[in-house]
């Protein structure tokens, strides 16, 4: 007799059982810790039949990253999201540092570790590695000090460089004086 | 429609005329920058946001509610910083604007109240037109074009609008278009000359 695994229609399930999937979340989990994993131990929601695959078995709820500066320690990001899983490569294998997020919060610090803008959307994918997240959905940002907005679709951020793109619509409300005011005669 | 010669010289008649026809270009300039709301959008843009330089290219539009509104198909502009905080980075004011640049098929439309509640709408059209904050000038390049209610004034190398004076300049030849219904009841062609009276 086939053991269960075996019959599953997805191919990649049946080369990573449960306690592969589990030591795989494990090594992620670890490789996050060392990018200083803050929020609430990941708490693995899947998992529960021998089908399951890898990245379901590693979902983890309340996931978040700080992403420091390398020389003075100093927060630069911060991703936070509801729920996120490990992305899938096409061979079924999970993707180091590839994530899969949903109710993404990225939040961006200035030098002095001050709030600088805050973007967020319903679904992304975040790269921790190369500091990206993008979607091809709907997005938010917001920047207090200035009263910046941005709303669109289809972004993706470059979090070395603080550079958002934005590929299918965007609209952007600027708190700003369009040019210079006249000083007021005396 | 009168029409002046092409690449004309300043000349009392025609600056007279100008006076005229565009006042309602040079008054807004006081609202501009009483505005502290500015919308913009496209279908791509990359924002360099700790640097403060958005660019945004097709379908663009800038909109100031009520005062202007900017369709162009490339627009580059950089938003104030300030560097008295140093050590912790170049954090936006909120203030004015450092730069602007608008290119391709560039319409500026400038609204102003008119009597009995009516708006009065000014159109800017050429290739490009570019402000910026240290000459505090916005000028328009590319067969600039600026069309009013009266008329329309024709460059052929730029309309620089200054925003501190409030005073249109042209660079280079230029020429004026003006509608004749605002000569009507005009004393300017009816003057009493020299000339000897017919018999």
């Amino acid at each position: 007799m086939r053991p269960p695994n075996r019959t599953s229609p997805r191919p990649h399930a049946r080369r990573v059982p449960r306690a592969r999937a589990a030591a795989v979340a494990g090594a992620l989990g670890w490789a996050l810790a060392s990018h200083d994993l803050w929020s609430q131990p990941p708490t693995p929601a899947g998992g529960t039949t021998p089908a399951t695959n890898a990245a379901a078995a590693a979902t983890i709820r309340q996931w978040g990253i700080s992403l420091r500066d390398n020389l003075t320690g100093r927060v630069q990001l911060r991703f936070s999201s509801t729920e996120a899983v490990p992305a899938v490569s096409g061979k079924g294998a999970l993707v180091p540092a590839l994530w899969d997020v949903t109710g993404l919060r990225l939040e961006s610090f200035r030098a002095d570790e001050t709030s600088d803008f805050v973007i967020e959307s319903p679904s992304c994918r975040v790269n921790v590695t190369t500091r990206d997240a993008a979607s091809p959905g709907v997005f938010t940002a917001r920047r207090e000090s200035d009263g910046i907005a941005i709303q669109g679709y289809g972004f993706q951020f470059d979090g070395t460089e603080r550079r958002l793109s934005v590929t299918n619509s965007v609209a952007i409300e600027l708190r700003t004086r369009l040019f210079q005011p006249k000083p007021a005669s005396p | 429609m009168i029409r002046s010669v092409p690449a004309l010289p300043a000349k009392p008649l025609l600056l007279t005329l100008l006076l005229l026809a565009l006042p309602a270009f040079l008054l807004p300039g006081a609202a501009l920058a009483q505005q502290d709301t500015i919308l913009l959008s496209a279908t791509n843009c990359v924002l360099e946001l700790e640097k403060g330089v958005y660019h945004l290219w097709d379908h663009v539009r800038v909109e100031s509610p009520g005062v202007l509104q900017i369709t162009c198909d490339d627009l580059r502009a950089a938003l104030p910083q300030d560097k008295a905080a140093a050590g912790a980075g170049p954090v936006p004011t909120g203030g004015k604007l450092q730069s602007l640049v608008a290119s391709g098929r560039v319409m500026i439309e400038l609204y102003q109240a008119g009597a009995g509640g009516s708006t009065n709408v000014v159109r800017a059209f050429g290739r490009q037109a570019e402000y910026g904050s240290r000459e505090e000038e916005l000028i328009l390049t590319g067969e600039p074009r600026i069309e009013t209610a009266s008329g329309t004034m024709i460059g052929t190398d730029a309309l620089v609008y200054d925003l501190k004076s409030r005073t249109m300049r042209n660079r280079g030849p230029y020429r004026i278009e003006l509608k004749a219904d605002i000569l009507k009841g005009s004393s300017l062609f009816n003057r009493a000359t020299n000339a000897p009276k017919p018999r």
